[in-house]
């Protein structure tokens, strides 16, 4: 009876005995966890990946994990338009969040930008600057093709950003505009 | 949650927007997370802007200086920054939390900013709190619990001057526009609708 109880035991795998996955000889990385950019990083250009990132450092240019989930940390600065399926924003973002399925701004979390997302939240507290757009044909208008072309609804994107960019300019010379008013 | 009340314009803004289609609105003063997943999904593309963010909180002053300061509106605060939108590209702006924290003069500039970028035949949506002034204030939001329903409460850590205005003081700052409808709640809320002629 008790050996047969012992067999049942050795069956069972536990967490401990279950195999690890290898490490690569580059160190730390592990495939299956959420890959760390840390704060002393800084990359400029396009980052596309198949996998879970989480950024803590800064990045310029364009982000596009597709059917993946992107974090900016608390320290993390973003100058860029992300596309991603769940973006979870703690840092700060300048630039546009198209999510397949959820946009998240923490509560010390800066967005400017605009979000095309199914689904978001955003914590009391949090600093966001532009647009939100739920609605489903935006949804697949803002996902750029394989080929990395922009579509149409892409390019509607960037014209908020461009407008946006172009009056921050004007902004340097405040209340030109009232001026004009009165 | 803070004091949940009756709101008796919101409906009627809702109705009046949902009347066009690719509806675009202008969120003012603090960011409300429901509220904008709350007219997203009415299928309205909603701007937010948070207006009170630039604003400097008034100086720490003895209680004394602080009044007559106050008297005299010497409190410096910058003028308010012109908006980053085109003219005419909204069908509604929602000012619900912004007019108290503004003196006259910015009130009024805000109120012809709006009237800029309103669509011929856009709404504002304005509400203005009456309760007495005692000083710097938190800032307060209110939360769309249903189309009926607010919750008014505040938020954050920063405190500004609130002003209280009349309705004289009112129908002045709104000198360009057509008031659609005016209320004036028993909790000493003023809400009212004003809208930019076709």
């Amino acid at each position: 009876m008790w050996d047969k109880k012992d067999q049942q035991d050795r069956q069972i795998p536990t967490p401990a005995q279950k195999p690890r996955p290898p490490v690569t000889s580059t160190g730390d990385y592990v495939k299956g966890r959420p890959v760390n950019i840390g704060p002393s990083i800084q990359i400029k250009g396009e980052l596309t990946g198949m996998e879970d990132l989480t950024i803590d450092g800064t990045v310029e240019g364009k982000i596009e994990l597709r059917d993946h989930n992107l974090t900016v940390g608390p320290n993390g600065k973003i100058k860029a338009d992300i596309y991603a399926q769940t973006i979870i924003i703690t840092g700060e973002v300048r630039g546009n969040a198209n999510a397949k399925e959820r946009v998240e701004i923490g509560e010390t979390g800066t967005l400017y930008g605009n979000i095309v997302s199914p689904r978001i939240s955003i914590a009391d507290g949090a600093h966001f600057k532009g647009s939100v757009d739920m609605s489903p044909a935006s949804q697949k208008e803002v996902r750029p093709d394989r080929t990395g072309k922009e579509t149409a609804g892409r390019k509607s994107a960037s014209a908020d950003v461009q407008e946006r960019t172009t009056v921050t300019a004007s902004q340097a010379k405040p209340g030109t505009h009232f001026r004009e008013l009165n | 949650m803070g004091e949940v009340y009756k709101s008796h314009i919101l409906r009627s803004f809702l109705q009046k927007m949902s009347q066009h289609s690719g509806v675009q609105l202008l969120d003012l003063g603090s960011v409300c997370g429901p509220n904008l997943e709350f007219f997203a999904r009415q299928g309205f593309k909603i701007f937010a802007e948070d207006i009170l963010a630039n604003l400097r909180p008034p100086p720490a002053l003895p209680p004394r200086m602080r009044t007559q300061r106050r008297r005299k509106k010497k409190i410096e605060m910058p003028a308010i920054q012109p908006f980053l939108h085109p003219d005419e590209k909204f069908q509604g702006v929602l000012c619900w939390d912004v007019f108290d924290f503004l003196d006259r003069e910015e009130a009024t500039l805000l109120a012809q900013e709006v009237y800029r970028v309103l669509a011929p035949g856009g709404f504002a949506l304005n509400f203005f709190n009456s309760r007495k002034v005692e000083s710097a204030e938190l800032l307060y939001r209110y939360r769309i619990l249903d189309p009926d329903s607010l919750d008014y409460s505040q938020t954050g850590t920063r405190r500004l001057i609130r002003y209280s205005y009349q309705n004289r003081d009112i129908m002045q700052i709104f000198g360009k526009f057509r008031i659609e409808s005016f209320f004036y709640l028993r909790n000493r809320m003023r809400e009212v609708l004003t809208c930019k002629a076709a």
